[in-house]
């Protein structure tokens, strides 16, 4: 049973992740390509059919997955490589700066991704790298709380004291013997934090503030379909985008259920 | 006396948190490349038409100046004026306040209503095929995008079945009957995403008081496995639940703005997409800030309930 959330997340995820790889090399058409061809059905050689502009929808569905695991990779990025480092020097033991980071991650929650990518949108107009951005942003606190808890409790460890008292420097311990403790729970948060920020851009583009119409996107294919003449051209991208969140979710956790035995009845 | 403290410091961080989040939205929207006066005039406009307007603006007074001016006036409920259609802003954002209140407001509780039997229902038969779908299923409505079950969901009961509204809004004062068919599809799909989201707590919620002491007491003194969850279950998982919905707020704030997009909702989320497009930037600024007051004040409610749910966090100390 806990084994198949770690294969159907496998699966799911992989399933994506390869699509992308093939898209890099081959796809059925130029997704870019306007044709006169509008909203053709599912047919050959158009086999999910074509946009508004003609466009095939196989070839941008494929080249699509492209950016979202892009978004995915770039955001959860911004946000480890800010919060974790943040994180886990604040869990060292900086009192201080501690209350100051808390209260700033505090506010950084209250400002959802969402109003965070309109804000930059607004100031330095719509791309799907100013929502990466944005989305990455707001995941800070996320990592940075994650990190700083689980360093306190790897502090508390008797191997941390042994490398304090034989002179280790604290930027050592923390590279050799907190990071690697805490990875795996960082790996986790990670995994879920991908499909947030999947989900995260998907919205952003169907509110038109992320992805032009030029570049094939899930979210901006989703948002571009008429619904009423081609509702087929709304549904596909839609099932895309939830096989993606619902593939790095199960993946998630599927790894911490493997990984720590104790949690896997909870969630 | 303790709880009175431990309340006022929550005020204190709350009052604090919010006007950092002030400043930091006032400064994000001054780093603007570009002009405002210049943008709104366009590009043909002379420099001594820019040049009055920023007069007229206030445009070339100190930051600070500006910045106190605007926090200041939003005490008194005055946001400015738009930089677009010259009206005042709160009177673009009053009539679009209840729109997205009864989405939020509706969606909350509805969303409880459903999230605790499925939950429950999930964790007492989480050896059995039936507890492992509601699981599944949860695992599906929680990767769905909102907007995407908001489309399908109109195409299937407005489009095809015809049985509601696609879209639109009518006011509850304007009719009531009116109203409420149009707001089943929105409420109705926002229930359906948070409710995913909230069985997962609740699940795991109860699954951990299944291996708490107090359970097995209650068990073995002859109590229903059903009886024992709900007596004893409902109120030790009412602590993380409500924290977990005060950080829903966000995302549900979030999900509506989407979701008036999808309905043609006249709400502030679609104000706001509305006030990008056109650079309305006093607008965009007034809008987000409420936005974050509204995520702010409820977290801070939510603390304040949390002290009164929990009494060990009255002894103060716990931030």
């Amino acid at each position: 049973m806990k084994k198949l959330t770690l294969i159907v997340g496998l699966v799911c995820s992989g399933f994506v992740v390869l699509v992308a790889l093939v898209s890099l090399v081959w796809t059925p058409f130029d997704p870019t390509k306007v044709s006169t061809h509008r909203y053709g059905g599912l047919s050959w050689p158009h086999i999910l059919g074509t946009d508004g502009l003609g466009m095939d929808t196989a070839s941008r569905l494929m080249t699509g997955a492209q950016t979202t695991l892009l978004v995915g990779i770039l955001a959860v990025g911004i946000a480890a490589v800010i919060g974790v480092p943040l994180g886990i020097y604040v869990g060292m033991g900086h009192k201080m700066l501690g209350e100051v980071v808390a209260r700033a991650s505090d506010i950084l929650y209250a400002l959802p991704a969402l109003l965070l990518a309109i804000l930059l949108a607004a100031a330095v107009g719509a791309s799907v790298m100013t929502a990466t951005v944005a989305i990455g942003i707001a995941t800070i606190p996320i990592f940075q709380r994650m990190a700083r808890a689980a360093t306190l409790t790897v502090m508390s460890q008797d191997y941390i004291l042994a490398a304090e008292v034989a002179g280790t420097p604290r930027f050592i311990i923390a590279l050799r013997h907190i990071l690697p403790n805490i990875a795996p729970l960082l790996g986790v948060q990670a995994a879920a934090s991908f499909s947030m920020a999947i989900l995260a851009e998907a919205g952003l583009a169907y509110l038109g503030l992320s992805a032009p119409q030029a570049v094939p996107a899930w979210g901006r294919m989703l948002r571009d379909a008429d619904i009423y003449t081609a509702p087929g051209q709304a549904v596909i991208p839609g099932i895309a985008i939830a096989v993606a969140v619902m593939g790095f979710n199960l993946l998630g956790d599927g790894v911490r259920d493997y990984l720590d035995p104790r949690l896997r009845e909870v969630r | 006396m303790v709880v009175l403290r431990a309340a006022a410091r929550r005020l204190a961080v709350f009052l604090g948190t919010v006007l950092v989040a002030s400043l930091v939205i006032f400064l994000m929207m001054q780093a603007l490349p570009g002009d405002v006066a210049q943008v709104a005039l366009g590009m043909g406009a002379s420099p001594e038409k820019v040049e009055e307007l920023r007069q007229t603006w206030g445009l070339n007074r100190p930051l600070a100046v500006r910045y106190f001016e605007w926090l200041g006036g939003m005490l008194h409920f005055d946001f400015g004026s738009s930089l677009v259609k010259g009206q005042p802003v709160v009177d673009q954002i009053r009539p679009r306040l209840g729109v997205t209140a009864w989405l939020v407001g509706l969606s909350i509780p509805l969303s409880l209503l459903v999230a605790i039997p499925m939950g429950l229902t999930s964790a007492m038969l989480r050896r059995r095929a039936s507890g492992a779908l509601i699981n599944a299923l949860s695992h599906v409505g929680l990767a769905l995008p909102v907007f995407f079950l908001g489309a399908v969901a109109s195409m299937v009961f407005a489009v095809k079945l015809q049985w509601l509204p696609a879209n639109g809004y009518r006011s509850f004062a304007q009719s009531p009957g009116e109203w409420a068919l149009r707001m089943i599809l929105p409420v109705g799909t926002l229930v359906i995403v948070q409710s995913c989201f909230l069985a997962r707590y609740v699940r795991t919620g109860f699954i951990d008081v299944l291996s708490e002491d107090y359970y097995r007491t209650a068990r073995a003194s002859g109590w229903t496995k059903w009886r024992g969850l709900i007596r004893h279950g409902m109120r030790n998982m009412a602590t993380s639940l409500v924290t977990v919905v005060g950080l829903q707020v966000s995302s549900l704030l979030v999900g509506a703005v989407l979701i008036e997009q999808v309905f043609v909702l006249p709400g502030l989320g679609s104000l706001l997409v509305q006030s990008v497009g056109s650079r309305d930037l006093m607008v965009v600024q007034a809008v987000v800030m409420l936005l974050v007051f509204a995520v702010l004040a409820i977290n801070f409610l939510v603390d304040l309930l949390y002290l009164w749910i929990d009494p060990r966090l009255r002894r103060g100390k716990t931030a």
